[in-house]
């Protein structure tokens, strides 16, 4: 059995390039984000065998005319400036942008997009299953906190909305501070608050997984892909899912200072645009999904990157965050 | 010599209309010179033509009788009348009185075994008219009263002849066929059945496979295939290396209706593809339609294949046990109750698993914190009882059951005698056809036969996953999450059907029948649930169920108006009730052959087919996730047009040569549109899919030596086959994935010696079409990763490299059975399956970077992928 197998599955590579021609395009690539400058990266695109962009191969287009439109309005033209197109104009929630590239060397590109508005999150409802504390040698305090998160809110089901679930961190500074505070130029501690964990766990939260096909359930990955539509859930309130499997808050801070106790984890709930949201489906169905696996074997139909711009290449996309801090302080103080 | 009259007086007397009396006395003269006289002397015009009265001669004697009552002394006894008009005396020849007409009937089956022969040829010496027995072995001719001689032949097999027979009333003929003194190789019997088919049947692109000719044809593992054994017909495409499947004439493999006794099967694939559901050993034989289509077969665009199983002996029981490299099979058969009743049963399975099993058992016996499981298997189990009441009734029982079964899973705990992790996976798939039917066959009149049948045909696939994981304190479980995944995916027929075979006079043949079936769709439903100590969370993916009612009636007459002409007109029609929405089609056929010497027949045909259900399939691999769809509200029946025509030349009983060509329009047809995986499985699957059509044309030349110790066929194939969809390829037409341009196979058979046989089969043909991107464009950034972007481009822009292999096998008889040696792909030739994109690792360079950093490059680079070298299989069947 071994042996057919082997002799099944040993494949022959061989290098070849392929009598098919292709022929550079504009690529448009622009994320949108409220309170942030407009910004475009305007490249071409390039043959797969003819380099790679990071090391020798400069796709960059510089002489391009790139304009801007916002609601309808000519606003006018970026400037190219360390690698990217820019403009002073800074979006704001609900505006419609249409952005128009020129080359004379590799044609015209268009795309346009809408900047999303925030969908609040109503309320985050934490429940800490566990938590262990412990102090080190260097006396700081170590919770490792084990909690699942509902984080609530409301989809306005006015419209078609798209999402994509995020967290951060925010982490007080730390100071330094002395230890006899009659004595400021001598020893001083380094007081923080540190609230920190290597990934939350999507996995609990189905609708994270709305666009996972069965087979791919099994043998896919859905890791790192956080994004859905409000198609099964429109007009409703609703509580995603999230498990904090070790969450880990350190703390040293004999001064008692309020202000490092600020640490939170931030639960994000981004707005985004219609082509930002199809880009991540295509993006996660080409390296995780049954499609690209048997498409980019050639024993399917082909899966590609997706774009919403005109030539094909580039996604021009807004997203517009609603955060919902939960403070990490408070959780062990009452669980612990 | 007989003396001729001298004296002839003719007088002439008062001349009436209607009354004239003449003076006429002739022996034995030529009927035309009394006439002359007659002519000469009356002032009547006698007309008749020429042939009328060629030889005849007449002895007449009457002196001044009317005219009338001469003619009358002179016609008694022959078939010549005469009708005064006017001047005018008319002679014609008598039309003969219809002899009286009895009917024969009767089975023809195989000696021994009782098996019907299908396609036998039973003829009248006396009026040259011949029929052909139907799939029970049926035939029904009605001929005329007298003298005749009977025969009946079938290829391979001893033809039987009734001696002089005087038939005055109807005659039942039930003939046993047994094989000739010096037997053929049994690849013989199929092709010169082959050589019938192409220079009898009205039909264009008919091929009859027998079980033994499917044997012979040298497969991947050895393990023959009707599929495979099919591949090598000109204008059928085999798809990718290795692989089961069936793409005819462009079609796609949902358009193909394979039956097992006339019961579709859904599902004809074992892991995925690499072998088809159908077990050699319970197979009697095949009839593969590719181009004309009878009136019976209809619910594809492509082609029809109806596998016949074996009935089982009626006499003696036979048997056999095969084991190959990757499976073994077990075939029995014979009476229950001698010449009444019969038993066939044939079971197939792997055995991987018998060695996987232990083999892992020994590996995690050596590793008691992680355990690894795995199995694979897949099994045919095919039983048929047949039970014949009388001559004129019999009934049978068949039931079919294949499964393929994949397991695996993992565990790992390393907190067995300490805190820590552990976690368990379990990943279950079934799939696979069941199908149960019973048939009663009764004679109902010498002229008609009837087969009524009730079936029951189901696919399904079924899949469980589990993850259970957890924490481990001090021997507790402080936490723990269990995710499960139940997904179910079937199609489920009930199936009610009549089918009549009825030969009202000679020279036609009508077939006609109705169906009812009631289809249950549940393309794909799954329930995930996650749970934790405080925590349930499910959700059902897809809720969707259908329930189809099709109703299908037709007609079809195969008409003999003369020896060379044969005519096969038909009508199916059929209704497809859906959630209220109901649709008809008729679908006409009609196929004609003209024989234009004993060597050379020319056909035409055209044929409308329509489909109401299509197959979801991402992929040209047999996938257990493959769902197959009715037709819903907004969608149209799929439908195809087809011409076709050939012309075949047989210049002995050895040759058949043929040249047929073809044309077919799609309509309605599914595919998947572009970026179709941007909208979510939640949504439907209409919602991905575009409907539009397709057409294909080509030629099919092939040349087969079908008689002799040297057999065989070489054929080439010219195809052209596309697609056009709205929402593909921006709505441009595009090269169907299986437009192999060029198809050229070489099959032979040697039958060396008694004990030796040897196979060859050669397939060389264009390369399968793949969609190749070929640009990249750069990553905006939004996903959780770096990647390369892969940009769009034209669907099926690349044609693979040119495919060849060659495939041998080696048969050695033995006392008590077979061996078989075969090597498939025997010059090792790794033909191209597909195309990546990856990074040359024996091309790696330096190279600075703009900000001065040096850094290791390898050069992206296209890659072909071949796979499948040579394998060489070996097995052995005992039989007894």
């Amino acid at each position: 059995m071994i042996l057919t197998v082997v002799l099944v599955v040993t494949g022959c590579y061989t290098n070849f390039e392929p009598d098919i021609e292709s022929r550079p395009v504009l690529c448009m690539n622009s994320l949108l984000v409220p309170g942030e400058p407009l910004t475009v990266s305007l490249t071409r695109t390039w043959r797969w065998s003819e380099g790679e962009p990071d090391y020798n191969l400069d796709i960059i287009v510089r002489d391009a005319e790139i304009t801007y439109t916002v609601n309808g309005s000519q606003c006018g033209t970026l400037t190219f400036d360390n690698k990217k197109y820019r403009a002073d104009y800074i979006p704001e929630p609900g505006d419609h942008v249409v952005l128009s590239a020129h080359s004379d060397k590799y044609g015209d590109a268009t795309a346009e997009v809408t900047v999303p508005v925030a969908v609040a999150i109503d309320r985050v409802e934490t429940d800490v299953l566990d938590i262990t504390e412990s102090i080190s040698v260097d006396s700081d305090t170590l919770w490792e906190i084990k909690a699942n998160f509902k984080v609530w809110f409301t989809d306005p089901g006015d419209q078609e909305n798209f999402y994509l679930f995020g967290y951060d961190f925010y982490n007080p500074k730390g100071m330094t501070v002395p230890i006899n505070p009659d004595d400021p130029w001598g020893n001083r501690y380094y007081c923080f608050g540190l609230a920190y964990c290597s990934a939350l766990d999507y996995e609990q939260e189905p609708i994270f997984g709305e666009h996972i096909g069965v087979i791919e359930t099994l043998f896919g990955d859905s890791y790192g892909y956080s994004m859905f539509s409000d198609r099964t859930i429109s007009g409703k309130s609703y509580p995603l899912r999230i498990s904090a499997p070790r969450l880990s808050y350190k703390l040293f801070d004999p001064t008692d200072n309020p202000e490092l106790r600020t640490s939170s984890i931030n639960m994000i709930l981004y707005s985004i645009s219609k082509g930002y949201y199809r880009h991540l489906l295509g993006l996660w169905e080409r390296n995780e999904g049954m499609a690209g696996s048997i498409g980019g074997s050639g024993l399917g139909d082909a899966v590609w990157d997706v774009s919403n711009v005109s030539t094909g290449a580039g996604v021009v996309a807004a997203r517009t965050a609603a955060v919902y801090p939960v403070q990490v302080y408070p959780l062990v103080i009452s669980n612990r | 010599m007989k003396k001729l009259a001298v004296s002839i007086c003719v007088a002439l007397a008062a001349f009436s209309a209607g009354a004239q009396n003449v003076t006429v006395d002739a022996v034995n003269r030529p009927a035309a010179k009394v006439f002359a006289e007659l002519m000469e002397h009356s002032g009547k015009n006698f007309v008749y033509s020429g042939s009328l009265l060629r030889g005849m001669r007449v002895t007449v004697k009457a002196v001044d009788r009317p005219i009338a009552e001469v003619l009358d002394m002179m016609f008694r006894g022959t078939d010549i009348r005469y009708k005064v008009r006017g001047n005018n005396v008319i002679l014609s020849r008598r039309e003969k009185p219809e002899p009286r007409r009895v009917t024969v009937n009767g089975f023809v089956r195989e000696a021994g075994s009782g098996e019907a022969l299908i396609g036998a040829i039973v003829t009248d010496s006396a009026s040259r008219a011949a029929t052909v027995a139907n799939n029970g072995g049926f035939f029904s001719m009605t001929l005329p009263e007298g003298t005749t001689v009977l025969t009946v032949s079938y290829p391979g097999l001893e033809s039987f002849s009734t001696g002089r027979i005087k038939l005055h009333s109807p005659l039942t003929l039930n003939v046993e066929m047994g094989e000739p003194s010096h037997t053929l190789a049994e690849v013989v019997v199929t092709a010169a059945k082959n050589r019938s088919l192409a220079m009898e049947s009205s039909n264009v692109g008919v091929v009859n496979l027998s079980r033994d000719a499917i044997a012979s044809t040298p497969t991947i593992f050895g393990e023959s295939d009707i599929i495979k054994s099919l591949q090598h017909e000109p204008g059928v495409s085999a798809g990718v290396e290795g692989l089961a499947g069936m793409y005819v004439h462009g079609g796609d493999s949902d358009e193909n209706l394979y039956m097992l006794d006339n019961i579709p099967l859904y599902q004809v694939n074992h892991l995925g593809g690499l072998f088809s559901a159908f077990n050699t050993e319970a197979i009697r034989n095949v009839d593969f339609y590719k181009s004309a289509f009878p009136a019976k077969y209809d619910g594809r665009l492509s082609s029809f294949m109806d596998v016949h199983t074996r009935d089982g002996s009626l006499e003696s029981h036979h048997g056999s046990f095969r084991l190959g490299l990757t499976s073994g099979s077990f075939n029995l058969d014979g009476p229950i109750w001698k010449g009444h009743t019969s038993y066939s049963i044939a079971l197939r399975r792997t055995w991987y698993d018998l060695i996987s099993i232990p083999i892992l058992a020994m590996v995690n016996h050596d590793n008691p914190d992680e355990k690894t499981r795995g199995r694979y298997s897949f099994m045919d189990l095919n039983l048929k009882v047949n039970h014949h009441f009388s001559p004129r009734s019999s009934a049978h029982v068949m039931f079919y059951y294949g499964d393929d079964y994949l397991k695996s899973g993992s565990s790992s705990d390393v907190s067995v005698n300490h805190d820590g992790w552990f976690d368990d996976s379990t990943t279950r798939l079934h799939w696979g056809n069941l199908v149960f039917s019973a048939g009663w066959k009764y004679v109902f009149s010498p002229s008609i036969f009837g087969e009524i049948t009730g079936a029951y045909t189901r696919y399904g696939s079924s899949m469980y996953y589990k993850y259970y994981s957890g924490e481990r304190r001090d021997g507790e479980i402080v936490s723990w999450s269990d995710e499960r995944i139940d997904s179910d995916n079937n199609i489920h027929d009930w199936i009610l059907r009549a089918d009549f075979d009825w030969r009202p006079v000679p020279g036609h043949t009508v077939n006609f029948g109705a169906g009812y079936t009631r289809h249950s769709f549940l393309p794909g439903r799954s329930t995930r649930s996650v749970k934790t100590d405080d925590m349930l969370v499910t959700a059902t993916d897809s809720v969707w169920s259908y329930r189809a009612d099709e109703a299908n009636v037709y007609i079809g007459d195969d008409w003999r108006p003369c020896d060379r002409w044969r005519v096969n007109i038909g009508l199916h029609g059929s209704l497809f009730s859906i959630n209220g929405s109901t649709h008809a089609a008729l679908s006409p056929r009609c196929a004609a052959r003209y024989t234009i010497n004993d060597r050379w027949a020319a056909k035409a045909s055209y044929s409308r087919t329509s489909q109401y259900v299509y197959q979801l399939a991402q992929s040209v691999i047999s996938l257990p996730t493959d769902q197959w769809m009715p037709i819903l509200p907004g969608q149209k029946p799929q439908t195809a047009d087809k011409i076709a025509a050939g012309v075949y030349y047989a210049p002995d009983e050895r040759w058949t040569i043929s040249l047929e060509g073809y044309y077919k329009w799609m309509r309605n047809i599914v595919e998947y549109r572009d970026e179709y995986y941007t909208i979510t499985p939640g949504m439907g699957w209409a919602a991905r899919m575009t409907e539009g059509r397709g057409s294909s044309r080509g030629l099919d030349f092939k040349i087969e030596k079908s008689v002799g110790k040297f057999t065989g066929h070489i054929s080439y194939s010219l195809m052209w086959a596309d697609r056009q969809f709205p929402d593909k390829n921006h709505g441009r037409r595009f090269p169907a994935r299986f437009d192999n341009r060029h198809k050229i196979n070489i099959a032979l058979n040697w039958k060396i010696s008694k004990k030796w046989e040897m196979g060859a089969a050669w397939t060389g043909m264009s390369g399968n079409r793949i969609t190749l991107p070929t640009q990249c464009w750069e990553d905006p950034g939004l996903g959780p990763w770096d990647y390369d972007m892969v940009y769009a481009t034209d669907i099926n822009n690349y044609r693979l490299p040119f495919y060849h292999r060659l495939d041998l096998s080696f048969t050695r008889h033995t006392k008590h059975g077979f061996w078989n040696f075969s090597i498939y792909n025997a010059y090792c030739h790794l033909n191209t399956i597909s195309v990546y994109r990856d990074y040359d690792s024996n091309d790696y360079q330096w190279v600075t970077l703009p900000d001065g950093t040096a850094m290791l490059y390898s050069r992206p680079v296209f890659q072909k992928v071949g796979v499948i070298p040579l394998i060489p299989s070996i097995s052995y069947t005992w039989l007894f």
